[in-house]
């Protein structure tokens, strides 16, 4: 199978959401070792892609999460409360990217620059 | 002549006695005094040649006590200037050890002053880090407990407006 193909096939499942086990089985059976490899590799690509985790503090409001939504058009978002790790602010990871607007972000950032200034 | 035979000298006999007498010397010059006198000049010789031989043994034995002395007073200044090198060349040795030691204990302090500071310097850091991450455990626990939920909910607007606002520009 090419790595078009493969791809596509990824992106399916991604766009989709559904990857049961027989389709799993199908893949085993048919991909080569390298097939597979590709596949994993770029599925776990799409998931990245397409998936946003938004950590935040506090209880979200519907205004803040349309916000949210408004700001990654056509992605899936988990939404994470997490006010030990946040404390105030919010955090995105998306990709290979993470916006990190949040006061423990913030605080983390200046104890590392000082960390590494010893 | 009457006088010598009055004496009863008689003239034949004389001459005859004299004949004999001559005889006599010629025979002992001949045969006696001159191997005689060649024995006892030959002794004289050897005498002599004997006393010069001891005078020269003595003048040589004089000379040897001289080398002798001479000999024993080179000695003397070659063993004094031997024992002076030795003695200096030990002294040489010695400042040379000194220096050498005294720079590597030298070298030994500074290796173990700068190896020391090292450690103090890694020590620190490491003191720095550690509290560093204590700091930020501490932070973290008092910032979670710090804000009010509607404190944490204009931390999230503002958060999100200046996230727009980067998006825009």
């Amino acid at each position: 199978m090419k790595r078009s193909q493969i791809k596509e096939l990824a992106k399916s499942i991604v766009e989709y959401d559904e990857l049961s086990e027989k389709d799993l089985n199908w893949v085993y059976s048919n991909f080569s070792r390298q097939e597979i490899k590709a596949f994993a590799r770029l599925l776990s690509n799409e998931i990245k892609d397409k998936n946003v985790l938004a950590t935040f503090a506090g209880e979200l409001s519907a205004a803040n999460k349309s916000k949210i939504e408004a700001m990654f058009p056509g992605k899936k978002i988990t939404f994470k409360r997490d006010d030990a790790g946040v404390a105030g602010g919010v955090r995105f990871e998306y990709s290979d990217f993470i916006l990190d607007y949040s006061i423990s972000g913030i605080a983390r950032r200046i104890l590392n620059v000082i960390k590494e200034r010893l | 002549m009457e006088i010598i035979q009055k004496f009863g000298l008689e003239t034949k006999l004389f001459l005859f006695q004299l004949i004999n007498f001559l005889i006599i010397v010629f025979i002992l010059k001949k045969f006696l005094f001159k191997p005689l006198k060649r024995m006892l000049d030959e002794r004289k010789r050897k005498i002599e040649q004997s006393l010069q031989d001891a005078e020269n043994a003595k003048a040589a034995l004089e000379n040897a006590g001289e080398e002798r002395k001479k000999i024993l007073a080179d000695a003397k200044v070659g063993a004094d200037k031997l024992m002076a090198s030795v003695k200096a060349s030990a002294d040489e040795t010695k400042e040379k050890t000194l220096v050498e030691a005294k720079s590597h204990s030298q070298q030994i302090i500074e290796e173990a002053k700068n190896k020391a500071s090292a450690e103090f310097e890694n020590m620190n850091k490491q003191i720095g880090k550690m509290s560093v991450d204590v700091s930020s455990k501490i932070l973290s626990k008092v910032l979670s407990e710090l804000f009010t939920e509607e404190e944490k909910q204009k931390l999230m607007s503002r958060a999100l407006e200046r996230i727009d606002e980067k998006i825009t520009n």
